[in-house]
């Protein structure tokens, strides 16, 4: 039978690599001679293969110092290879006031190296210690100036991180988002940042990167500053942990700590002080910027009213234009996108009221609610949207279930987790969702000590098509 | 320093070891992680990941391969696995085919696009993009070490992990798939392509 040239171009990416047998080879050669389409679809083919190889810009050194101190940060046991301790210095400027008010003051400083002084476990209410001898000086902005500058309307913008942050920058910083809704993070290379950082539930600690430590925020009002040669940090209100190379402080209410250093070994710690009477009036500026903070345990996020009296608010179901179905799952989408998780959540809310919304269209929307819910803390509502798409047996089912069945298991609904990955299984168990499902269903079954039902489940996971899922297989057999 | 004495250095705990480790290959593995993800914000912190993975199971590593064949293992597991996120993560964002070129929207409306020879070329690079996003992970990584980076099918099965069968398999599967994203480009608009064969 004649090959058709569908059948030869399905062989002309080996052809060009010189695959197939002489006589195949011959073949193809004499249909290529007759026809001009297979030539220019081969000259296609070479020409994508040339254009998807070149090469990609290399890393400039900048990123690659940036990428090796976020390697080094996660390393276990690692000590810079100069630095043999750290001291810590502190210098109370008042005897506190009542409460967290920021009556008092102080700097600490880590100073290295210092071989003889071990640091004691962070404590930033110790006693004062001696103060560094060190005579290098730095200029750097004073902590009134840095908060006027960020008070000033002109002078800075405000910044969108995640739900519950509320922070602004000057407009000279270089910062970038590079964590998620659910575990905020922002790397702060220059200039200087103000925030307000209320936690939800669910919602891990803040963290901003700087230069010369890492600060973890649980939920407070601090501001940071970095310059070329050090970086500093200032809490009003809440406390702060400050990481620097295995090391950590914590930085309370009124407490401020700089830390400098040169990339180069051997840095030197520099001190700077701030004018006692200056600190109480930059605290309070602070605070004053977000006067409904308040220092509270973390819990669920309130929802936010959506019937407001017909007098002074829109009514939650819209008067305005219609907007198409799929243009409003959209809309709800970019607004998720961007942690503006309220408005993500009324728009998708309003579509599912939409009427004869499309089958694919209402299991998008509340599959999207369910990642919303989830952003929320509310993951019991979040568990509802998709139990009703994993049970309609549509195209979107499978998805449903996978994140029904971790989302239970992390809720310790280990009946449903079980149901709802078993479901994925069995619709199709030979792609990599149903490999990704097994392997939770196989800890899920080892956590609840299954004994029997574990090995099959991890033994069938031995034929994955991923390496790591079938590491994963062998190391849990092994160790039964 | 070769990579083996470096290693050795790292398991005596010399400072610095690691990080020369990593200055020396952080290039190689930046752009193959470049090659075979594509286009991707994330890719800073894949790099990161792998090194962090060199470190935590450089115990695992007997001097039984090469350093970089070792290494070029991480690369591709991470790879994969970032891959397999972003696949679902795209369903999640509920891209859907025709909103994710310029280039194929463009065809989708009216057919026929008349551009000048920058935007041309900017749609040739996203038809490419197009085609290997929707390639699956065995099959977008299989090709790409294979056409791209030129590893032979059994290097490949080392890397990857697998039988030479199967990348043979995930090969043709792969290839099949790029030719019918060609085939429906060239239909569609194969101008640009042929004035770039017109300067040969």
């Amino acid at each position: 039978m004649k090959k058709t040239c569908s059948a030869y171009r399905d062989d002309l990416p080996g052809y060009r690599l010189g695959e197939g047998t002489p006589l195949e080879r011959e073949r193809m050669k004499a249909h290529l001679e007759g026809c001009a389409d297979c030539r220019a679809h081969l000259a296609a083919y070479e020409m994508l293969v040339r254009d998807a190889r070149e090469e990609p810009p290399a890393l400039a050194i900048e990123d690659k110092d940036r990428i090796w101190k976020k390697i080094e940060s996660e390393l276990p046991g690692t000590q810079p290879s100069l630095l043999d301790s750290i001291q810590r210095l502190f210098q109370p400027r008042w005897q506190p006031a009542i409460g967290m008010a920021a009556a008092c003051l102080a700097y600490l400083v880590l100073v290295n190296p210092a071989p003889q002084n071990e640091t004691p476990a962070p404590d930033a209410a110790s006693p004062a210690m001696a103060q560094s001898t060190d005579s290098t000086e730095q200029t750097v902005k004073p902590l009134k100036v840095v908060v006027a500058e960020l008070t000033q309307p002109e002078s800075h913008e405000a910044l969108e991180v995640a739900p519950g942050v509320n922070a602004r920058t000057t407009k000279r910083a270089k910062v970038r988002k590079t964590g998620t809704a659910h575990a905020p993070r922002v790397e702060l290379t220059k200039g200087d940042l103000l925030a307000e950082y209320t936690r939800q539930a669910k919602q891990e600690p803040m963290v901003v990167q700087t230069p010369h430590f890492e600060a973890v925020i649980r939920g407070t009002i601090f501001v940071i500053s970095v310059e070329a040669e050090s970086s500093s940090l200032t809490v009003a209100e809440g406390k702060v942990e400050a990481r620097h190379k295995g090391m950590s402080v914590m930085v309370n209410a009124g407490q401020s700590l700089r830390i400098s250093g040169s990339k180069s070994p051997g840095a030197e710690a520099s001190q700077s002080e701030q004018p006692a009477a200056e600190a109480e009036d930059v605290i309070d500026a602070m605070k004053r910027l977000f006067p409904e903070h308040e220092a509270k345990p973390i819990k669920p996020a309130l929802e936010q009213p959506t019937a407001a009296p017909k007098s002074t608010k829109k009514a939650a179901l819209p008067t305005e234009p219609l907007v198409a179905p799929n243009e409003r799952l959209t809309n709800a989408r970019n607004a998720w996108l961007n942690g503006k998780l309220d408005e993500a959540k009324d728009e998708v809310t309003r579509l599912l009221r939409h009427p004869d919304l499309q089958p694919k269209l209402q299991d998008d929307a509340r599959l999207l609610r369910a990642s919303i819910l989830r952003a929320r803390g509310e993951l019991a509502e979040a568990m509802v949207d998709l139990e009703v798409v994993a049970a309609v047996g549509r195209e979107a089912s499978r998805l449903a279930a996978f994140e029904l069945g971790r989302l239970a298991r992390e809720e310790g609904r280990l009946v449903t987790a079980k149901r709802a990955l078993k479901q994925v299984i069995e619709a199709n168990d030979t792609d990599v969702l149903s490999e990704e499902a097994r392997f939770e269903l196989c800890q899920l079954l080892t956590e609840e000590g299954s004994g029997d039902e574990s090995v099959a489940c991890w033994e069938a996971l031995q034929d994955a098509s991923d390496p790591s899922l079938r590491d994963k297989a062998q190391r849990a057999l092994d160790s039964k | 320093m070769r990579s083996d004495e470096l290693i050795e250095r790292i398991r005596k705990g010399t400072p610095g070891a690691f990080e020369a480790l990593y200055r020396a290959h952080v290039d190689q593995v930046y752009r193959q992680l470049s090659r075979l993800v594509g286009e991707d914000g994330d890719i800073d912190d894949l790099v990161q990941t792998v090194f962090i993975k060199v470190h935590r199971h450089l115990d695992g590593w007997r001097g039984d391969s090469q350093f970089s064949t070792w290494l070029h293992r991480i690369v591709v597991n991470v790879a994969m696995t970032h891959l397999k996120k972003r696949s679902r993560r795209r369903w999640w964002s509920f891209d859907s085919a025709e909103d994710h070129t310029e280039a194929s929207a463009a065809v989708a409306t009216s057919g026929v696009v008349h551009l000048d020879g920058a935007i041309d070329a900017k749609r040739w690079l996203e038809v490419i993009q197009k085609s290997l996003a929707d390639l699956n992970p065995n099959q977008r990584v299989a090709w790409t070490l294979y056409e791209l980076e030129g590893l032979s099918l059994d290097e490949i099965s080392q890397v990857a992990d697998c039988s030479v069968n199967t990348v043979g398999s995930r090969l043709r599967e792969a290839r099949t798939k790029m030719n019918r994203s060609l085939e429906a480009y060239r239909k569609r608009d194969g101008s640009y392509l042929e004035s770039q064969e017109a300067k040969g």
